[in-house]
């Protein structure tokens, strides 16, 4: 905590005092209502959430305003997962692996008992986050800093190394997928010249094709169109225990794995913090991880309550973690942090070095209100889990038009266009296909996920490095460890593999 | 054009169409409805950041809604379309930046020229700088320029977009003193921030408002490309202080306008309506809230600079004109 | 699957496994022509992976589409474990009425967006087998209300 009350340490408990004005307790309240509604609706990420609530802020005074944001963004965060849980579909790009472990509890008719897992710890990783923001927020910042074009392509390389690693399916298909979604990244204007790949007369995809709709086709689409063939969520009848009972298992269940908890929430922290990364990509590698290191690899993707446990820590810390580099050097650390400072800007604060003197009241009061904001995550997860739990129950016939009204909305949301609703179709297409075919469809997810920043950290890395390998691989400290990193990984990979062979 | 000129059509008929209820509901009543403002840049960016503190004062002098609908990519060509596509009656205004805004018409063959838009009036004037790293044995631009000439291509220097203000300075500075850099597009203001900040990066080219002026002592601004200091990072000296005057454009200035503009057309089929934003424009720019938010965004007030439609379209034509000039040198680069 | 011969050669078609591959191959082809002209630069990382994905394109054919004179008389179907295809009462018809139900949708909606989606949403109910008139109707209006009211109306979605 000292590094940050040395910067200015009188503003400390006035912002604490702000914190506990009326009106700001309720945007807290409010805010992390709002952002679980909106972030488990199929297609409304984080990013999307504070985009679209941002001008609503606008009459109100900047602390309510940006309390509100701050404790939406992350409740957004978490209730991604409630529809991966429930219905296999994820409410934003952070949760896709929550659906591996906790569909298949669904499925088992354990769906309270995931969801109560999966508020704990992502409760528990936000505050643990926002901790890290307090009390190293200007040690990080500087690796956040240090962290350029070359280590963001390495990271882009680490995160794909779950394609290997992908449960028991072709190796060979799965890179098929994999390069396939870095290609399809790559479609709109390069980011050297600025000169259009692929647009095909679109001028809207000279900015790309966003990987939220793309995500929405595969994840939310398919799912829908495999839900009306299946008939139903449940797979079986025969445990319906006492849903009180599922909620005091999930918290024991966390209780009795902190190591897997801890490291899912370093992750995120650590991943938050980066440019360009966040949530979606910190998910991933933390499962990848959770899988690597732990005693039942197997039970991954059967419902391995530890999948859970990786996924919802770590997309939960990243809040925490982006918001390091967007406060201390106003370089913001995702897109739901870019979004953030749209609003940071309407009510007057203009984050880089000297924030905390200019507006430290208001930003403790920020930093504050994310520990709040966690305990009602914490709060509103539990207490609701037992009645979320009963929405696989609900007949899939009212599920399937409402959530494919509300992801085509979502989908024309991200850039208003129709024509990311007919991409959204066509990858929803492209997913069934996949499906049908054996395809492990997180391979295309991931390649697009990480193919927009593997590919600037690429092409501007080399550029910086001119075009010499060894020069490009070996750019720092940092890059050297992700290079052992990776080669580790694909290591055990293989031994592993060989080993279940 | 032929889009455009369809455009214009469509509004004249529907001007005429409604011809008959316009006298009973009169222009008194826009807006009805509220106003899209296309910002081609991503959230949180500066452009972004100087449209959204205006939307509350215009908001006051207009007697209406606004809103900011972010259209990124494309180094400002996705926005632009969406302008230019726009129809013509007053709900739809856009901040773009100039030479963005022509540079997407010379390289990357966008489909408007500067005649296809109303100009309502400038927003802000930054102009470019140079940034090294403190590490780095730079002290001024003049420093950078003899080390150029030692190491020819070897120092790597940072530009925030393909073609616009910072490439045509670096363009400029390589063609006038016959050096070489390493010119890499680091695609954005925060990239280029955090490139020469961490390090990976000795030099980058920006503005001192887009690089935010709270930054000042992280980093050794090495020269302006003006004639005059620049109040917001006032020890940094300018081109022509250190005698640079050579380097094309040091007297007029090179930096990046921005401004607001509507499809083209406004002002002829919708006259009141277009009076109604320039008047509100220019009084909302006045405005002490928005000043107090500019100051409160890192000094943007001091830089801020109101145009009338024409005078803007003198800039407009200007900057235009100095682009065509220097395309021969974007060509080079873009194909080297 | 189907079974060619060629000169005493036996080649077995798998159709299914081919879907993926030749799409992806389409793909790179519109790709590589739209790209040939452009500067070196503008492809310098795009290239390398265009080639990449054409090379697993056709290695997922030859491994997986086209089996050359095989040994074994099937290749072992493999099944999804993400979304369960090996339920029973399978219905593709469902699923298929979605899908043209949501095609309309997107076309109606460019006309007229609260009256399609009050539509969309009784038709798939309705589809799904639900019969009861005054339900359809309640269900439809309420959520129809809601998403207007919401994403149009508050949150300024331009739908």
């Amino acid at each position: 905590m000292t590094a940050v009350l040395l910067l200015f340490p009188g503003a400390l408990g006035t912002g604490l005092g702000l914190l506990l004005q009326p009106p700001v307790i309720a945007a807290i309240f409010i805010g992390v209502a709002i952002g679980i509604i909106f972030g488990a609706i199929p297609g409304f990420s984080a990013t999307m959430t504070l985009i679209l609530f941002t001008p609503v802020t606008i009459p109100f005074d900047p602390s309510v305003a940006l309390v509100f944001l701050v404790s939406a963004y992350g409740g957004a965060v978490y209730a991604g997962s409630i529809p991966a849980i429930l219905i296999n579909t994820p409410g934003a790009p952070g949760s896709v692996v929550t659906c591996w472990d906790g569909y298949e509890l669904t499925k088992s008719g354990r769906a309270t008992y995931a969801l109560a897992v999966s508020a704990v710890v992502s409760g528990l990783a936000g505050i643990i986050a926002a901790v890290a923001l307090l009390a190293t927020g200007p040690i990080l910042a500087d690796f956040a800093l240090g962290f350029g074009p070359v280590e963001l392509f390495l990271l882009a390389i680490f995160a794909l190394t779950i394609i290997p690693a992908a449960k028991g399916q072709s190796l060979l298909k799965g890179l098929l997928g994999g390069t396939f979604g870095l290609l399809v990244a790559t479609v709109g204007s390069d980011p050297q010249l600025a000169q259009p790949r692929a647009i095909f007369d679109q001028p809207l995809l000279r900015s790309g094709i966003d990987f939220v709709v793309v995500l929405i086709g595969l994840f939310v689409f398919a799912e829908m169109i495999f839900l009306a063939a299946r008939g139903e969520i449940l797979t079986t009848d025969t445990d319906r225990s006492d849903d009180r009972a599922q909620v005091f298992e999930g918290i024991r269940a966390v209780i009795a794995r902190p190591v897997e908890f801890l490291r899912g929430t370093f992750i995120g922290i650590f991943i938050g913090s980066l440019p360009g990364a966040g949530a979606d990509v910190a998910n991933f590698v933390a499962y990848n991880e959770a899988k690597r290191w732990a005693s039942n690899p197997a039970e991954f993707g059967k419902g391995a309550i530890e999948g859970i446990i990786a996924a919802d820590s770590s997309n939960n810390a990243t809040q925490g973690g982006a918001l390091i580099p967007t406060l201390t050097v106003g370089i913001p650390g995702s897109g739901s942090t870019a979004a953030l400072l749209s609003a940071f800007a309407i009510h007057g604060l203009n984050p880089g070095p000297g924030l905390f003197q200019r507006s430290g009241v208001l930003v403790y009061a920020l930093i504050f209100s994310l520990f709040l904001g966690n305990i009602l995550i914490l709060v509103y997860g539990l207490s609701g889990a037992q009645y979320f739990g009963k929405i696989s129950r609900i007949p899939i016939r009212y599920i399937i038009p409402t959530v494919i009204v509300l992801a085509i909305v979502g989908a024309f949301a991200v850039r208003n266009s129709y024509l990311d609703i007919f991409i959204m179709l066509l990858f929803g297409l492209v997913g069934i296909i996949l499906v049908i075919s054996d395809y492990p469809m997180v391979s295309v997810v991931i390649g697009v996920i990480v193919g927009g920043f593997a590919e600037e950290g690429f092409v501007q890395g080399w550029t910086i490095n001119q075009g010499d390998a060894v020069q490009f691989l070996a750019a720092s400290n940092i890059s050297i460890i992700l290079l052992i990193l990776i080669v580790l990984s694909l290591v055990i990979t293989a031994v592993r593999n060989r080993q279940s062979e | 054009m032929d889009r455009r000129a369809y455009l214009r059509g469509f509004a004249s008929a529907t001007a005429i169409g409604v011809a008959g209820c316009s006298d009973t509901l009169g222009d008194q009543s826009y807006p009805s409805q509220s106003i899209t403002i296309i910002v081609p840049w991503a959230q949180g960016g500066g452009t972004d950041r100087s449209t959204r503190i205006l939307v509350s004062p215009w908001k006051e002098e207009i007697g209406g809604e606004f809103v900011v609908e972010n259209y990124s990519g494309g180094s400002t060509q996705v926005g632009g379309e969406q302008l230019y596509n726009a129809k013509p009656d007053g709900y739809t205004v856009s901040m773009w930046n100039l030479p963005q805004m022509n540079a997407t018409r010379l390289f990357q063959d966008a489909p408007y020229t500067i005649e296809d838009f109303d100009y309502i009036g400038t927003n802000h004037f930054d102009p470019t700088m140079w940034f090294a790293g403190t590490q780095t044995p730079y002290e001024n631009m003049t420093d950078l320029i003899d080390a150029a000439r030692d190491q020819p291509g070897e120092i790597t220097v940072g530009l925030t977009s393909a073609v616009g203000n910072t490439a045509l300075s670096a363009l400029l500075i390589q063609e006038t003193y016959d050096v070489e850099f390493n010119l890499v597009n680091l695609e954005g203001g925060s990239s280029v921030r955090q490139s020469v900040l961490g390090g990976q990066v000795p030099v980058v080219v920006n503005q001192p408002w887009a690089f935010n002026p709270t930054n000042i002592g992280e980093v050794t601004p090495l020269g302006s490309h003006t004639s005059e200091r620049q109040s917001l990072w006032p020890d940094t000296p300018s081109f022509a202080e250190l005698n640079l005057g050579d380097v094309p454009l040091v007297d007029e200035g090179l930096g990046q306008w921005k401004l607001m503009m509507a499809p083209g057309g406004l002002e002829e089929e919708y006259p009141d309506r277009y009076q109604a934003l320039v008047d509100s424009y220019k009084r909302a720019m006045e405005t002490e809230e928005y000043q107090e938010r500019a100051a409160e965004q890192g000094s943007l007030n001091e830089i801020l600079r109101y145009n009338n439609p024409e005078d803007t379209f003198e800039i407009v034509q200007n900057v235009s004109n100095s682009m065509r000039e220097f395309e021969g040198l974007f060509e080079a680069f873009r194909n080297q | 699957m189907t079974t060619l011969s060629f000169r005493g050669h036996i080649f077995k078609i798998n159709a299914k496994e081919l879907i993926f591959p030749f799409l992806v191959l389409i793909f790179c082809g519109a790709y590589y022509v739209d790209t040939r002209g452009l500067p070196d630069r503008s492809v310098l990382y795009a290239e390398p992976i265009l080639y990449t994905t054409v090379l697993f394109a056709l290695a997922v054919i030859f491994d997986f589409g086209v089996q050359f004179n095989p040994n074994g008389t099937d290749q072992g179907e493999s099944v999804s474990s993400m979304t369960g295809v090996t339920t029973d009462k399978w219905r593709s018809k469902n699923a298929l009425y979605v899908i043209l139900l949501t095609s309309a949708y997107l076309v109606g909606m460019r006309i007229q967006f609260t009256l399609a989606t009050f539509l969309f949403l009784g038709g798939t109910l309705y589809t799904l087998g639900e019969q009861n008139r005054q339900v359809l109707i309640l269900y439809s209006t309420v959520l129809t209300a809601i998403i207007y009211a919401v994403f149009v109306f508050w949150l300024r979605i331009p739908l």
